[in-house]
């Protein structure tokens, strides 16, 4: 199993409360998130990458319960096993697009893969781009680099942050055939959290997150 | 890893904010590396060239001038004084030895020395190639002369009246020969030309003789600087007896410059084969037999002759305090803009920082962990310093280079410049400690990176 979770509760000290039905996806599986904001899709995603631990339930990555770890160790199983791509694009400025790319090995002390980095840059039309500065890339091509840097490693779960809610429909469609092409091409489980309903069409499976919040402040 | 790299480049990336830090930091490594150069260097210069000179004689004036004149030849000399006064103090059995110096003429810019064999020895000189001056108009050369000159055994050359290069009177038809080259003696000798006092006697004696009424301005121009003793030039004008402390035994030139408007009766000055008791030298360099002279000779000197007598280890410890003064300021100043330097290593990572909040918690999401965040900071600081470091080095080597030619144009001093002293690695450890410490803050911002609050977690 690439990810499972029992029912995951947590809540913010000011009072919002909030609680995620159980998941589970085996490899190349996949999943879409709705709900409208505010209904705790960032804390769900932001639990599920480990960022933030629940106050009940577990999640389990390809057999291991993220939050069982302590923290260093739980980021450098982030690194190696979880692939993110935030919904804003952020970069090291100063490094080059490759070099932004090469460093999700570096981030936990791996040896960089160049050719994987290079070919997945030339197969996403970003070949030309290896040297630029990632403040030179236009908004579709960062959003590509986010998609490799996030993919490059073969994480066991790629979680997407909502990658179309500012796109056009051609565009969004494109992304997300992106997304799901290079999850199944490298067997990673992957997550879509998004208000963006046009995606519905291409995920079988859908978690509406209508009813999660359950306290208010 | 590549960390270092990645420090490197974010430093490079924002130059504008990374140059103020480095900047204020080179100024601040610049001045302190300078002044212990100076430092060191000029206590080394001092300190080497007093040997065991004890007491250092000569016409009254200023002391501290007679220590420069007499042991460094930096100032011009007070005056002129007897041989036969000499004579009769070198019977004092508080005293061991006194080595004569008779100085007023140079060779471009060097100082041409009248003195006895006993000053190279004094100084452990060794003869390079050539041998040692023994005929009047013979003389041995420094290693430096011989090397800044060009000048080679057996040439000849002519000395100018005063002791710098320029304005002076050249004197024409009394041609010194060059005998031999001294070897590089690390001391004032390597800047020196040396011939036999009957030299200095006979150069200005057949001078006298030649002497033309026009040369009288600018005799008189340069007797005036030479001396550096206004004072007694002025009151000169009416005691014509009062030339006992001129320089040179040159006395038509005092006279020229200081009777000038006055009816020429002083026809004995004029001739010229000068006899024994009429013989002068500029200064005495003594050398005690025993502790006693310390407390009885200087007193009895300056009261009971007109000869003045100076100590140079206490005229150097004053001069070296009132340097020091100015160098102690100077470091004042130096802590003052490395303090700087560190509060704008700080704010420069700082902000830097906060530009790069995101940038922190995305490396966190990629599996850094919170320490490398730290480290990565820190290495920013300790770079900066290390670039300032670098720069504020070759600063000091710079403005060295320039003192290094002005001592050397100047006073003949040569300075090593390139020279890595021990300081300088302890300057190195404290930039470095600098520019950590001023990290030190930014660096613990860096480690305590939220991920979820950072990075779009609505609730802070």
């Amino acid at each position: 199993m690439s990810i499972k979770t029992t029912t995951l509760g947590f809540s913010y000290p000011h009072g919002d409360a909030f609680h995620f039905d159980s998941l589970a996806l085996q490899a190349g599986e996949r999943l879409l998130v709705t709900g409208p904001s505010g209904s705790g899709k960032s804390t769900f995603l932001h639990i599920l990458s480990g960022f933030l631990p629940p106050n009940t339930g577990e999640v389990e990555i390809t057999g291991t319960n993220i939050y069982s770890l302590n923290e260093r160790k739980r980021d450098g199983f982030r690194g190696k096993h979880i692939g993110i791509v935030f919904q804003q694009h952020h970069f090291v400025r100063a490094l080059s697009a490759l070099d932004n790319v090469i460093l999700s090995w570096q981030a936990v002390g791996a040896k960089p893969d160049y050719e994987r980095a290079k070919e997945l840059m030339n197969r996403m039309g970003l070949g030309q781009k290896l040297a630029s500065k990632t403040y030179d890339l236009s908004q579709g091509e960062q959003q590509r680099l986010s998609i490799i840097r996030a993919i490059v490693q073969r994480p066991a779960l790629l979680l997407a942050d909502e990658p179309t809610s500012a796109l056009d429909d051609t565009n969004a469609n494109e992304v997300a055939k992106q997304l799901i092409e290079l999850a199944a091409d490298f067997n990673s489980a992957l997550v879509v959290v998004t208000h963006d309903q046009r995606l519905k069409d291409v995920f079988p499976n859908t978690l509406n997150l209508l009813n999660a919040k359950t306290q208010r402040s | 890893m590549r960390w270092l790299k990645l420090s490197w480049a974010n430093i490079v990336t924002s130059p504008l904010g990374s140059s103020l830090a480095v900047l204020l930091m080179a100024f601040g490594v610049g001045i302190v590396s300078l002044l212990f150069q100076l430092n060191s260097q000029l206590e080394k210069q001092f300190t080497q060239n007093i040997r065991s000179v004890d007491m250092v004689i000569g016409a009254k004036g200023s002391p501290l001038q007679l220590i420069l004149s007499g042991i460094y030849h930096i100032d011009a000399p007070t005056g002129n004084i007897p041989l036969s006064e000499v004579r009769e103090l070198e019977n004092n059995s508080l005293i061991k030895e006194i080595i004569p110096l008779s100085m007023g003429d140079n060779y471009n810019g060097y100082r041409i020395i009248g003195t006895t064999p006993a000053y190279v020895d004094h100084f452990n000189g060794e003869i390079g190639s050539g041998e040692l001056f023994s005929e009047t108009l013979e003389a041995t050369i420094g290693a430096l002369v011989a090397d800044r000159s060009g000048l080679k055994i057996g040439d000849t050359f002519v000395g100018t009246h005063g002791l710098q290069q320029e304005g002076g009177h050249v004197h024409d038809g009394v041609k010194y020969t060059v005998v031999g080259i001294l070897k590089p003696s690390g001391s004032v000798l390597d800047q020196l030309i040396l011939t036999p006092l009957e030299s200095v006697w006979a150069v200005h004696a057949s001078h006298d003789h030649g002497h033309d009424h026009d040369d009288d301005h600018n005799h008189a121009h340069t007797d005036r600087h030479d001396h550096g003793d206004d004072h007694e030039h002025s009151h000169a004008h009416g005691d014509h007896h009062d030339h006992d402390h001129h320089a040179h035994g040159d006395h038509e030139h005092d006279h020229s410059h200081d009777h000038d408007h006055e009816d020429c009766d002083h026809d004995h000055h004029h001739h010229a084969d000068v006899s024994e008791e009429d013989l002068e030298v500029t200064v005495g360099l003594v050398k005690f037999a025993g502790q006693m002279a310390r407390f009885q000779l200087p007193r009895h000197i300056n009261q009971n002759t007109n000869m003045q007598a100076a100590l140079p280890a206490i005229e150097v410890n004053r001069l070296l305090s009132l340097l020091g003064i100015g160098i102690s300021t100077l470091q004042w100043l130096a802590i003052v803009i490395m303090l700087l330097s560190a509060i704008s290593v700080f704010v420069s990572l700082y902000n830097s920082l906060r530009e790069r909040r995101y940038e922190m918690a995305l490396l966190r999401s990629m599996g850094a962990p919170r320490m490398r965040l730290f480290s990565l900071i820190i290495s920013e600081g300790v770079m900066l310093a290390f670039i300032g470091f670098v720069a504020g080095w070759l600063l000091s080597r710079g403005a060295m280079l320039a003192v290094a030619s002005l001592a050397e144009e100047s006073y003949r001093y040569t300075l090593s410049v390139w020279e890595w002293h021990t300081q300088d690695t302890l300057l190195l450890g404290v930039s470095l400690l600098i520019g950590m410490i001023a990290a030190l803050v930014p660096a613990k911002q860096a480690y305590a990176t939220n991920i979820h609050t950072v990075l779009g977690g609505k609730q802070a």
